[in-house]
């Protein structure tokens, strides 16, 4: 399934919708999130702790910011493999060995899941953003998309 | 003092106003914090190594809830907190000999001690941490105050939480629990990871004089197994590497029992002491 299906838009916002921590954390935020994975983007607009409507394009005006990654990572995320705070860090941790870590430049290699766009608004937007994450990445797998799983068990443990 | 209590003290180490938790009678041992955090971390584990016969002492470090910064700026350096860290032994030891346990940038402190002072430790307890912490984190100078990143503080209270072992994170206390002991100011647990990221103390583990026992929990994703065998390697044979099952970033948090059991045998075991009473 896509991500820019109508049937996946809905249970995306479904999901959201059902996070009450996610709408407090968001109470404030008058902007619009995009979403990113390898081939596809969903832009989310966000308004008094609600996503109040998605787009397939990203309008003229743009985005407030940006997270985005490869299927794979989101896979991860979905399945609890990986936590949030994991893929959205920098850092040569899991090269696998000191040789890597060395040749990727210590702790400067890029985190699987990006933010980019408006930081100040981003980091007020941090933990909303995690929970709006766990939200896309349930529902992908949910959806078949990408695997099954544990993006859930992260979620309630940190509510 | 009865072995289980735990009391609050101030001490001045370089004139300045530390606070510590202090708890049993017999052979030291001081604990040393995580990032942003303090000496809430240890609650657990000090009266249960009171049990077994040692003098806990468990600081915050400068700049950290109610120990004072040092001339009211954060430390910046993994060293800065290690000379820091000896003369408080130093300074509440009495001239014994201590165990040292620190864990992740408490960790990285363990391995510059076991670098520069292991003539002064009975043993030395890094867990989670590195001799080499660059690989971790990038870097963070840039966002040290709060208004050069609003992400700041709940990416660290995140970074905690979320790196807990997958058994104490599907408890939503003790989860809100480490999330509490995480409020610190901006610039004291940024400083931390500022240490972390240019700790490096390769070069100085080559001849570390007092047994060393890593700790690694299985399921924390911050600190990869193969930098804490290359960190073991470099120490050499004095170094021990254990590996905990279903443990995440806080062994002495998520499982203080199984650690003062494990810090307990290792110090009988590696020296002439027989701290256990138990």
């Amino acid at each position: 399934m896509s991500i820019q299906d109508q049937e996946f838009r809905d249970r995306f916002l479904e999901a959201l919708a059902a996070d009450p921590e996610f709408e407090a954390e968001a109470r404030w935020f008058d902007g619009s999130i995009l979403i990113g994975t390898s081939d596809e983007q969903l832009w989310v607009k966000i308004y008094r702790g609600k996503a109040i409507d998605t787009l397939e394009f990203v309008p003229v005006f743009g985005y407030t910011f940006k997270i985005s990654g490869a299927d794979a990572a989101w896979e991860m995320l979905g399945n609890g493999e990986r936590t949030f705070t994991d893929l959205i860090s920098a850092g040569s941790r899991h090269l696998g060995s000191v040789e890597a870590a060395e040749a990727a430049g210590g702790g400067y290699r890029p985190p699987e899941l990006a933010i980019e766009g408006n930081g100040v608004e981003a980091g007020r937007m941090h933990i909303a953003t995690m929970h709006l994450a766990w939200a896309f990445a349930s529902t992908l797998a949910g959806a078949g998309a990408l695997g099954s799983g544990g993006a859930t068990a992260t979620s309630g443990a940190a509510a | 003092m009865s072995a289980a209590e735990i009391v609050g003290r101030y001490v001045e180490v370089d004139g300045n106003r530390t606070f510590y938790d202090e708890c049993g009678e017999g052979t030291p041992v001081v604990c040393v914090h995580t990032a942003g955090a303090d000496s809430r971390e240890y609650q657990y584990l000090l009266p249960l190594l009171a049990e077994r016969g040692y003098h806990g002492y468990a600081l915050d470090l400068p700049g950290h809830s109610r120990s004072y910064p040092v001339d009211w700026e954060p430390h910046r350096t993994i060293n800065q907190h290690a000379e820091y860290v000896h003369r408080f032994a130093q300074t509440v030891c009495g001239g014994e000999k201590p165990v040292m346990i620190g864990c992740s940038i408490g960790g990285c402190i363990a391995f510059d001690l076991a670098a520069n002072h292991s003539e002064d430790f009975l043993a030395i307890v890094p867990m989670e941490g590195l001799a080499w912490g660059s690989p971790i984190l990038p870097f963070p100078g840039e966002l040290e105050r709060p208004a050069w990143s609003t992400a700041w503080k709940p990416f660290l209270e995140f970074a905690a939480v979320e790196s807990l072992g997958k058994p104490t994170l599907a408890d939503p206390l003790k989860v809100k629990e480490l999330w509490w002991q995480h409020q610190n100011c901006q610039q004291a647990g940024n400083g931390d990871i500022q240490g972390w990221a240019q700790h490096d103390v390769r070069e100085g583990l080559g001849d570390v004089r007092c047994p060393v026992l890593i700790i690694k929990g299985a399921d924390d994703f911050w600190v990869p197994l193969d930098q804490i065998e290359y960190s073991a390697e470099l120490i050499g044979a004095n170094a021990e590497v254990r590996v905990l099952a279903d443990i995440g970033h806080y062994p002495m948090f998520e499982d203080p029992e199984g650690l003062a059991a494990l810090v307990d045998d290792f110090v009988k075991a590696k020296t002439n002491t027989e701290a256990s009473n138990a």
